[in-house]
């Protein structure tokens, strides 16, 4: 009984020390008293820090009318942030760009996905993707499709997936769009 | 004493077990989709109007509206009235003509529902180019004799102007189209004809 006893005690000892504990360093106190030569100020330093934070919302699947050369895509757009001074929100979009016949995916139809900025600038997103820095900013897309390409598909059901890729990113490193 | 040091353990076990957790440097990529959809239609819409005296089918069908199959290279055959050929051939403003062969014009493949407005221009074919002519010759002016023989059979003999006829009476005698000979019986076969009828009698008398 009494080795039991023992036993024990020195478990929970053993386990104790093996407790972390936090540790702290003592910051000396700004102390001012008469003795303090002038001018008699101190200063303390106060610090927090503001964690990024973003929403992007991105277009929902799309059915694209017979024929037509030009279709919305929806926006894809940057709520709810709170970025760092010099970090932006690129998406990339990618894809092979081509719709592909469910019964045979060797029959294709080629499209693009393009945005236009406010002055009036058209990019393509295979060549260049959307930064988004600030609340609110939306990025509209448009699907476009040739009217020879159209002419050329063979009858049938087709689809793509388009992945977004967010990335949350320094603005230097974000390449310049190219239309 | 038993109880504090197993309640001592207990509470050790629980702060050693704490995680540490650290920041992530890695740049954070949130993957999202969307799909792009789309049907090409299997068939379209081929209107055909047509102004002028003709007729015109599509791959052999008569009528103004077709479903044709996409892609598909539909013949439209242009056909005249009757008593008339064609001239010009406009499709949606264009001159065809040239391009019709045998009256028909194969089409570019269709990919859309599309109108053709078809404008025939005629003229009435003239009476000696006819489409039909006649297998015979006309004959030549001649006179026809009709002789009866005791038999009450007859026979005709037509001789043509300038011919030469035979004296005897032929039956059936015609004019060869080839020769211009008239056929003639010769006085043997009307012999042989003679002989026929009499047995003919007796054999009714007999009955």
């Amino acid at each position: 009984m009494k080795t039991a006893r023992r036993t024990i005690a020195g478990l929970a000892a053993l386990a104790i020390m093996a407790m972390p504990f936090t540790a702290f360093a003592a910051e000396a106190p700004t102390e001012i008293n008469q003795d303090t030569p002038k001018p008699q100020q101190g200063s303390a330093k106060i610090s927090t820090y503001v964690a990024p934070t973003y929403i992007v919302t991105i277009p929902a699947d799309t059915k694209v009318s017979f024929n037509a050369l030009e279709s919305d895509f929806g926006t894809i757009e940057l709520t709810q942030a709170r970025l760092e001074p010099d970090k932006v929100v690129r998406v990339h979009l990618a894809s092979d760009y081509k719709l592909k016949n469910k019964a045979d995916e060797s029959r294709t139809i080629p499209y693009d996905i393009v945005s236009t900025d406010d002055g009036g600038k058209t990019g393509s997103f295979k060549k260049f993707d959307a930064q988004l820095e600030f609340e609110g900013d939306v990025c509209p897309l448009t699907i476009k499709i040739t009217q020879d390409d159209w002419n050329a598909a063979a009858a049938g059901d087709y689809s793509d997936t388009v992945t977004f890729n967010v990335e949350y990113t320094d603005t230097a490193a974000a390449p310049e769009p190219e239309p | 004493m038993k109880k504090l040091a197993v309640f001592l353990l207990c509470l050790s076990m629980l702060s050693a077990a704490a995680v540490t957790a650290s920041a992530d440097d890695e740049p954070n990529t949130a993957p999202g989709e969307a799909t792009i959809g789309t049907v090409v239609p299997d068939s379209h819409r081929l209107t055909v109007n047509v102004t002028g005296n003709a007729d015109v089918t599509v791959d052999g069908k008569e009528g103004t509206e077709f479903e044709v199959e996409r892609l598909s290279q539909p013949v439209i055959e242009i056909k005249a009235k009757d008593g008339e050929k064609l001239t010009k051939v406009l499709v949606n403003g264009e001159d065809i003509t040239d391009k019709l062969e045998d009256g028909m014009l194969t089409l570019d493949p269709i990919y859309e529902d599309m109108t053709l407005d078809i404008q025939v221009e005629t003229e009435a074919l003239p009476e000696d180019s006819s489409d039909t002519e006649s297998n015979t010759e006309s004959t030549p002016d001649s006179t026809a004799e009709s002789t009866t023989d005791s038999n009450g059979e007859s026979a005709s003999e037509s001789t043509p102007d300038g011919g030469s006829p035979d004296g005897s009476s032929p039956s059936g005698g015609a004019v060869n189209p080839v020769t211009g000979v008239i056929g003639t019986i010769s006085a043997g076969g009307l012999i042989a004809l003679g002989a026929m009828a009499m047995i003919k009698r007796r054999n009714k008398d007999k009955e």
